[in-house]
């Protein structure tokens, strides 16, 4: 299967800039905590700010490594089942807690089963149901973890 | 108490009903784990981490190591029948084991790969017995000093351990420790990174990036492989290997008894590397190697048997030291210290129990996985002809449940779908994940012993290379250097 697709170098110097900003992140807020209270024993920032030069170091490397790239090869990033997965996780993750366990979960498998696994609405409906609802009652019920009801959950099993 | 009364204490736990259940549902649940392209023993432990929290210490470790070595049996399942590694270590057995079941012979590679990795347990389990108590002796005497060097060198070896190209591994490896000092500093209490926010005070959840990590970014993987054949178990009377084959495995499983045992050992480098060492080995003194690559039954039983080998040792590194050798043996660590045990040299003392019940639980659980996997072979075959496209969504809600149940907190969820993304984006770009793993589980203990030795020696760092342990740590990792960079030399001119 083949996705969306960017060249290996850019990809390579976009992964490096990230790093190198990462770094900076952490060299900066770190330089802002408080000095070591003895000289010569490092403090709270101390770690973080040698850390923080390493990355950056090695983002900026790798970087300039990618636009040395004799390799002019692309790289696939994912394809459209990526791209589905990825955007229901968020949102199920996302609706977890408001729209509670059943309602996220349920509407999430069912995106899930029909768009990934190519199932019609009839199947993945009451698979979606019984999934959800078979690991619902699993966890809370058999393990005794909590998770959080929603509206659904408040109706059916409360 | 000697060592054989402690092992029969142990075993009385392991064979206690409560503790039998568990280790066949993680030997089982980790067969399936490793049968599955896409969840490996990593996710699958971390998957079943919450169901951990209403057990006892012991039966919780019990089940998740049950799951670790359960899966290097099933991942030989798909690499044999189908030619793909239903875990990453299985790589090497879908050289040869496809080969034997090209030529018919599915049913005696997937015995010889079960018996090799039978042997390799249990031999590891022996050597895991024999060599952790004496190693927890020696390291009780040692300073935050010696422990800070010690630590240090198992991530310096990782580095030149890891797969992927050097500065990217420096770089996760920086990344990990750096991740690990986000929350309250653990000397002077004063908030880093964590900008006024609750949820980040007690730092950034493992389990969470565990799981985005490596569950959630293996996923998102897995769509690009697409399984196209569909293969058939072979029925149980083609399982009895022949006395040749059987002849032809035994030297192999021995060798890769102590290959395993020996690299398991070695931090950060793990089943990968031990079971192309043992492919390695086997080919070189075999009197036939151009039969490598054509179904030598070598090529099956040594790396195997490596693999499992392989597991019994990591978990020296991890009950000795509190040092998870893999990531692995991380969610190990992570769930021992949700209970309240922190492993270490003093573990065995203070919970024998733990300790000796897990050694006999997995001398138990090897033999169980022989009589589980030859004939439930079907069953594990049959999964893989569930659609992914079915499968992927309900592992991904079992990747919520897990982190959810942990702390019913929303921000994990939100940090193990960072993690997700982040780890999907850093393996197309050739990073190794492992490694920033490793130095998150480490980074606390590793800036806690520096901050705490500079100040006994008020700042001098001579320090961190006094005493026999910190010396022999250094030692450890000038070889590894020096091995590695031979190593890089020898393939630099071979391929110039």
């Amino acid at each position: 299967m083949t996705g969306a697709r960017v060249a290996q170098w850019k990809a390579e110097v976009a992964g490096g800039l990230l790093l190198a900003a990462i770094g900076g992140f952490f060299l900066y807020f770190g330089l802002r905590l408080p000095p070591p209270d003895e000289p010569g024993v490092p403090g709270p920032g101390s770690a973080p700010i040698a850390l923080g030069v390493i990355i950056a170091l090695c983002g900026l490397a790798v970087a300039i490594g990618g636009l040395r790239k004799a390799d002019r090869s692309s790289l696939d990033l994912g394809g459209r089942k990526q791209a589905i997965a990825l955007i229901s996780l968020v949102l199920a993750t996302a609706l977890f807690e408001p729209a509670g366990f059943m309602l996220s979960t349920f509407t999430f498998l069912t995106a899930g089963f029909i768009l990934l696994g190519g199932a019609s609405w009839q199947r993945a409906v009451p698979a979606a149901a019984l999934v959800s609802g078979g690991l619902w009652l699993t966890f809370t019920k058999l393990l005794g973890v909590g998770l959080p009801y929603g509206l659904i959950g408040e109706i059916l099993f409360r | 108490m000697t060592s054989a009364n402690f092992l029969l204490n142990g075993l009385w736990i392991a064979v206690q009903p409560k503790n039998l259940l568990l280790c066949f549902i993680g030997c089982f649940w980790g067969s399936i784990v490793g049968v599955l392209p896409g969840l490996g023993p990593l996710a699958g432990m971390a998957l079943l981490l919450p169901l951990t929290f209403s057990l006892d210490p012991t039966g919780a470790i019990i089940m998740l190591c049950g799951i670790f070595y359960g899966a290097m049996y099933g991942g030989s399942t798909t690499s044999i029948l189908m030619r793909i590694p239903g875990e990453a270590a299985s790589v090497v057995t879908c050289i040869d084991g496809y080969e034997m079941a090209k030529k018919g012979r599915a049913g005696a590679a997937l015995s010889i790969a079960a018996l090799g990795s039978f042997v390799g347990g249990v031999l590891s389990v022996i050597g895991l017995m024999l060599v952790a108590p004496r190693l927890a002796d020696a390291m009780l005497a040692i300073g935050p000093a010696a422990e800070f060097t010690i630590l240090l060198a198992a991530l310096g070896v990782s580095i030149f351990a890891a797969s992927g190209p050097l500065l990217k591994t420096i770089a996760m490896i920086a990344l990990g420790l750096v991740l690990a000092m986000i929350g309250l500093d653990p000397l002077t209490a004063t908030p880093r990174f964590t900008f006024g926010s609750l949820n980040l005070s007690d730092g950034l959840s493992f389990a969470a990036m565990a799981i985005g990590l490596f569950g959630i970014s293996e996923i998102l993987m897995s769509f690009s492989q697409t399984i196209t054949e569909r293969p058939q178990a072979p029925k149980l009377r083609e399982m009895l290997p022949t006395k040749q084959e059987l002849k032809d495995s035994a030297m192999p499983t021995v060798r890769g008894s102590f290959i395993g045992f020996f690299f398991g050992i070695v931090p950060g480098v793990g089943h990968i590397v031990s079971t192309f060492a043992s492919y390695a080995v086997e080919k070189a003194l075999s009197k036939h190697p151009e039969e490598f690559g054509k179904g030598a039954v070598a090529g099956v039983a040594g790396p195997e048997t490596a693999n499992n080998a392989t597991t019994g040792a990591a978990m020296i590194p991890l009950l000795v030291l509190g040092i998870p050798a893999i990531p692995v043996t991380a969610v190990l660590l992570s769930a021992l210290t949700i209970h309240g045990v922190q492993p270490g040299p003093l573990m065995i003392a203070q919970h024998p129990e733990i300790f000796w019940g897990l050694i006999a639980s997995m001398l138990i659980g090897n033999f169980m996985l022989v009589v589980l996997n030859l004939p439930l072979v079907g069953l594990f075959v049959s999964m893989l002809r569930l659609p992914y496209g079915f499968l992927a969504p309900t592992i991904l809600l079992v990747c919520i449940i897990g982190v959810y149940s942990i702390k019913a907190s929303g921000f994990d969820l939100m940090v193990m779908v960072a993690f997700g993304i982040l780890g999907y984006a850093l393996r197309l770009m050739s990073f190794d994940i492992a490694p920033l793993l490793l130095a998150f589980v480490l980074g606390d203990r590793l800036e806690v012993n520096f901050r705490r030795a500079l100040t006994i020696s008020e700042g001098d760092y001579g320090i961190f290379l006094k005493g026999p342990a910190a010396q022999v740590a250094v030692a450890m990792v000038i070889a590894v250097t020096i091995g590695v960079l031979i190593l890089k030399l020898r393939r630099w001119k071979a391929a110039a």
